[in-house]
Parts: structure tokens; C-alpha cells; sequence
């Protein structure tokens, strides 16, 4: 049986263009130039990469189903542990194993928080998020003999994939992170162009209309936030082997907020803002701290108010904005 | 056949019966025209009726299924589909998306996530379909919050119509529209088969009285009249509720 015909937009070709041009040169950028680079740049890469994936997950929850959340790094953190417990306590260092287990047990998390987290709405729905944050952050200062406590679990090494003849090093592990962050986008992209992700858009955008056309508002949301979970995860297991190390701080409410400025100062409501907000966040992050070891937050904090002040759609909208226009104007 | 059937509806607010005992049948095809001065309870049955609110007393029925108690996305399911007198869209979304989200409601489809939108052509065909009996269809990548208030209330219908429900609760469809606007809602309307019951609500009496087979006057939570348009324009009850003339002997006699 043939399908129908896809839908051609107005717009048509240029919007393609406009769209595919900046995702082959940063792709291209990714997979030749970095490598090339001396390591703290790759390092640093690496963790933009991480974190990018990060704030794509929070951006799920933020800019399409217009859910706040205070709590996200609890699912980042808990993944993370979960894959260095693995490797520290019992010795098992096969990457697979590690993000497996590191994802299911952030989408067990997600989904008795959401449960939770749901119930209520708007600012009480934030606080919720918060206070169960915070619970995970307790439970990982406290409990010592798994997690270390404030000392923070150390000596997580890069992992192997499986190959024993291959030496891993962090150029290896950059190529990794890059094809699983690669997979993430994918995922999360084609994911926001679908009727779920439509319909998530809608839920953002009018909850009573949305219920009067038949949506299980509540269904939706609990959905997306799973999945939000699911993606932190796998950012927080990737975190643990590129640190080396996981502390407390990572679940808690400070990590939750770096992840939500990296995602507004992108641009939430867009899969890329939020890359380019982790781009531009950690790029700063690392030269301020390089200038003023103790103040760097004050210029983060800085930032963000800025960027609050000035540039509320994202950074990274502006770009894709200024660059549309560019395009346009060339007249094709 | 009975679509609806309301027995001995009441809501109250507090202390306030915004609907007291409230019963009637709506039978297959029928367009039923809800009227009555401002807070006589009207939004509030609509509410009762789709499920925005539940009601205090009394049962609702579709097709003799009982839904007093179902939520509203379980009711849409069901066919129940209603506009909003106060334009409810998605105001940040273009006016094909509003209308794709509307066409996807009913369908397991909406938790479609790996395959984009786009391809899915049926969906599309149908937008064209419902979008261009007005000439929306040409501004179909425009935002919703940069159209007129004449096309927000158009999109406002044709968002209830895209489930192609089995019955339609139209809430002041034509408030605030000029008379060429207003008669384009009205064409959409006498366009609909048979197989879709319309409710109304209206001030606009030649709406009313060109478009009902029935009416139903509502004042102060009560039903005080029903009947064709004919016996309603006749009836003296109504007429003093919209006249105001011995309205405090009316409500003595009432209470």
C-alpha cells in the first residue's frame, strides 16, 4: 500500500539549506579539528559534548513540554554513581554495562520523581523537583561506604569498550562521547519533529485546549520527563569516566541550575540552543576560572543575567537567526 | 437516538447554583441553541457537559454511556468536541500545527516519536481540507497570536471540527464578529452532515433563529423555556427575561 505523499512546506529548499549547512560544518569541525588539538582542548571539548547532551534533556522538559525542573542533575548524578560504583566497587569497567546500568537506574528515578514531581504544578512543581533533588544529594553525602561521601568516588578510569588489544586514551574516548552524543541529537531531533513532540509543544502552549482535543495531558508530560531522564543519564554516565571522579555537588541543585543556564543561554524550545548554550557556558567556565580560580561564579552569574536581560530567546538563536537572514538575502 | 442526555444537572460554586436541576435530551443531528442573559449559566453547562467541570448533582449521558464523572480528554475520545467563547490556541504555534494537533487528538499516532510529522501526507490533506473552507489555508506557516480576531475565532471552529466529532459544543462562536465574519461561521456550520449534533450558545439571535431546530433558554441556572424558535420568540416568559419587564415579580415568583 502506498503511502500519501510527505508534505512539502512554503518554504521548501532554502529551509533545508539553512538548516544543514551549520550541522555539517560544526560536525565536521567535531570530528577532524578537535582531535588535532592539544588535549585540554579535547578534554574541554569532550565535556561541551557531555553536557550538551544534558541540556538537550532538560530542553525537553524546559522549551518543549514547559515543565521546570530544578532536579534535573539528580538523574545526571545517579547515573553517574551508578556507573562508577560499578567500575570502583566491583571492578566492572565495560563501558556497555556501565551506560546500561547508569540509564535504567536514572529512568527508575525519573519515574517515580515524575510521579511525584507532577502532581503538582507551575512553582509547587519546581519545589518538588528540588526538595527530591536534594534527598538524592543527602543519600550520596551520607551514604559512605558506597558513595564516599563528600570525598566523592574517585578513580573512575576511561573505560574499555570491549577491545583489549586497542590502548584507550582520550582521544579515543572523545570519538565515543562524539558518536554518542551524535545519537542523542538524532534521537532528540527527530523526536521534537514527531507528533509526540508536536504534541508536547501544544501541551506548553495550552493545556485546556489540548485536554478538550482528547490529550492525556498528564500521560504526556510523564513521558517526556522518562525520557528527559533517560538522556541526563546517559550524560551522567559519560560525565563519570571523562571526570574521574563523582561528588555529591553533581546531584545537587547547583549542577541543576549550570544545566538550566547552559540551556537558556542557547536557547530552549530548539535541539541546538542548548549545545551552543553548553558550548558557550563551559568555554567560559573554563577560561574564568583559568583568569580567577575563586570568582569564576561571579562571571557565570554574570552571564546569566545577561543573558536574561538581553538575550532571553538564546544565544544560539540569535546565531541561526542572523544566519537565516544571511542566506535569505542571497536570493536562491 | 439520544446523543445526550443531561438528568437533573446542578453545579455550584460555593454557595451560588451557577446551574440548578437541569434536564433535557439532544437527539442525533439536532442543532440545539443554548441562549439567556449573561450568567445565566450557559459556559458552566458546556463545562458540565465536556468535562471542564464536573457537575455537583445530578447525570450526564452519551449515547446512554454515563461520562458525569470522565475527564475531558476521555470525553473528546468519546466525540465530544467544543470551541471556546474566549479563543483557547496554541497562540505560539503556526495555524497548520494548531490544526495538526487538533486532526492527531484521538489518534494513538500523537505518541508517535521517532517518525517526523511531515510524513505523515493524511494528516496534511485533511488540514488542507478543513483549512480551506476559510482562506486560512494560505496563511498556514503564519503564528497564531499575529492573526485577527475574525481568524482566531474561524481556527477556534475548526480546531473542535478536526476530530470530526459526533457532537459539537460551539461556545458564542460568532462574539465580537462583524457580519461577513459571522456568516462565514455560519456557512461552516450549515455545511456539517447530519452526523454531527450541534449545541450553541449565542447572543447573535439571527444565528440563532436561522440556525436552531431548538432552543433552550437558560436564566439564573434554570431552564425556563424550550421549544422551536417559534414557540420560543412567542413565549412571554423569555420575553420578559430579555425585556427586564417585571423581572422582580418573575424572581418573586420563582423563589
Amino acid at each position: 500500500m502506498g503511502r500519501a505523499p510527505a508534505y512539502r512546506s512554503k518554504r521548501g529548499r532554502l529551509h533545508k539549506l539553512i538548516e544543514i549547512v551549520p550541522h555539517l560544518v560544526i560536525a565536521l569541525l567535531l570530528l577532524f579539528l578537535v582531535p588535532l588539538q592539544p588535549t585540554y582542548i579535547q578534554s574541554l571539548a569532550t565535556k561541551i559534548l557531555i553536557f550538551a547532551i544534558f541540556a538537550m534533556s532538560l530542553d525537553l522538559l524546559i522549551g518543549y513540554a514547559g515543565i521546570m525542573s530544578l532536579g534535573h542533575a539528580a538523574f545526571f548524578g545517579t547515573a553517574g554513581y551508578a556507573a562508577g560504583i560499578l567500575v570502583v566497587r566491583y571492578g566492572v569497567d565495560n563501558v556497555w554495562l556501565g551506560l546500561g546500568f547508569g540509564i535504567l537506574l536514572a529512568t527508575l528515578v525519573a519515574a517515580v520523581f515524575g510521579i511525584i514531581a507532577l502532581q503538582a504544578r507551575g512553582i509547587y512543581s519546581i519545589l518538588i523537583t528540588f526538595a527530591l533533588g536534594q534527598l538524592l544529594y543527602s543519600f550520596a553525602t551520607k551514604w559512605r561506604s558506597v558513595t564516599n561521601g563528600d570525598y566523592g568516588l574517585w578513580g573512575i578510569p576511561i573505560p574499555a569498550l570491549g577491545l583489549s588489544s586497542f590502548e584507550w586514551n582520550g582521544t579515543c574516548y572523545y570519538y565515543f562521547v562524539f558518536l554518542t552524543f551524535l545519537v542523542c541529537y538524532f534521537c532528540l531531533y527527530r523526536l521534537v519533529k514527531s507528533p509526540f513532540g508536536k504534541s508536547l509543544q501544544g501541551i506548553r502552549e495550552g493545556e485546556s485546549r489540548m485536554r478538550a482535543l482528547g490529550y492525556n495531558i498528564w500521560l504526556f508530560k510523564y513521558v517526556a520527563f522518562i525520557i528527559a531522564g533517560m538522556f541526563a543519564g546517559a550524560a551522567g554516565v559519560l560525565y563519570a569516566y571523562h571526570s574521574g571522579i563523582m561528588t555529591p555537588g553533581d546531584l545537587a541543585v547547583a549542577n541543576s541550575g549550570f544545566v538550566m543556564l547552559m540551556a537558556i543561554a542557547g536557547g530552549v524550545g530548539t535541539i541546538y540552543g542548548p549545545v551552543i548554550g553548553a558550548a558557550l557556558i563551559i568555554t567560559i567556565q573554563y577560561y574564568a576560572s583559568i583568569l580567577t580560580p575563586n570568582r569564576w561564579p561571579l562571571i557565570l552569574g554574570g552571564v546569566f543575567v545577561l543573558t536574561i536581560m538581553y538575550a532571553r530567546a538564546g544565544v544560539g538563536v540569535y546565531f541561526f537567526k542572523l544566519w537565516k537572514r544571511v542566506l535569505e538575502g542571497w536570493k536562491f | 437516538m439520544e446523543v445526550l442526555r443531561v438528568e437533573g444537572v446542578s453545579k455550584r460554586f460555593g454557595g451560588v447554583y451557577s446551574l440548578q436541576d437541569v434536564s433535557f435530551g439532544v437527539s442525533v443531528g439536532e442543532r440545539l441553541a443554548i441562549i439567556g442573559p449573561n450568567g445565566a449559566g450557559k459556559t458552566t453547562l458546556f463545562n458540565v457537559l465536556a468535562g471542564q467541570l464536573s457537575a455537583t448533582d445530578g447525570r450526564v449521558y452519551f449515547f446512554g454511556q454515563e461520562i458525569t464523572r470522565l475527564p475531558p480528554h476521555r470525553r473528546a475520545r468519546l466525540g465530544i468536541a467544543r470551541s471556546f467563547q474566549i479563543s483557547n490556541l496554541f497562540f505560539n504555534l503556526s495555524v497548520l500545527d494548531n490544526t495538526l494537533l487538533a486532526i492527531q487528538g484521538r489518534r494513538a499516532r500523537s505518541f508517535q516519536m521517532f517518525r517526523t510529522i511531515e510524513t505523515y501526507g493524511d494528516m496534511f490533506e485533511k488540514a488542507e481540507r478543513l483549512l480551506s473552507t476559510t482562506d486560512l489555508w494560505e496563511k498556514r506557516d503564519d503564528l497564531v497570536r499575529n492573526m485577527s480576531h475574525g481568524e482566531q475565532r474561524n481556527l477556534e471552529i475548526i480546531l473542535s471540527l478536526a476530530s470530526q466529532p459526533k457532537v459539537l459544543l460551539l461556545d458564542e462562536p460568532t462574539a465580537g464578529l462583524t457580519e461577513g465574519e459571522s456568516a462565514n461561521i455560519f456557512k461552516i456550520l450549515s455545511g456539517l452532515g447530519l452526523e454531527t449534533t450541534v449545541l450553541f450558545v449565542a447572543h447573535d439571535m439571527d444565528l440563532v433563529l436561522n440556525a436552531a431546530d431548538r432552543i433552550i433558554v437558560l436564566h439564573y441556572g434554570h431552564i425556563i423555556a424550550e421549544g422551536t424558535p417559534k414557540e420560543i420568540q412567542a413565549d412571554p416568559k423569555v420575553k420578559e427575561v430579555y425585556m427586564g419587564i417585571k423581572q422582580l415579580a418573575y424572581d418573586a415568583a420563582t423563589h
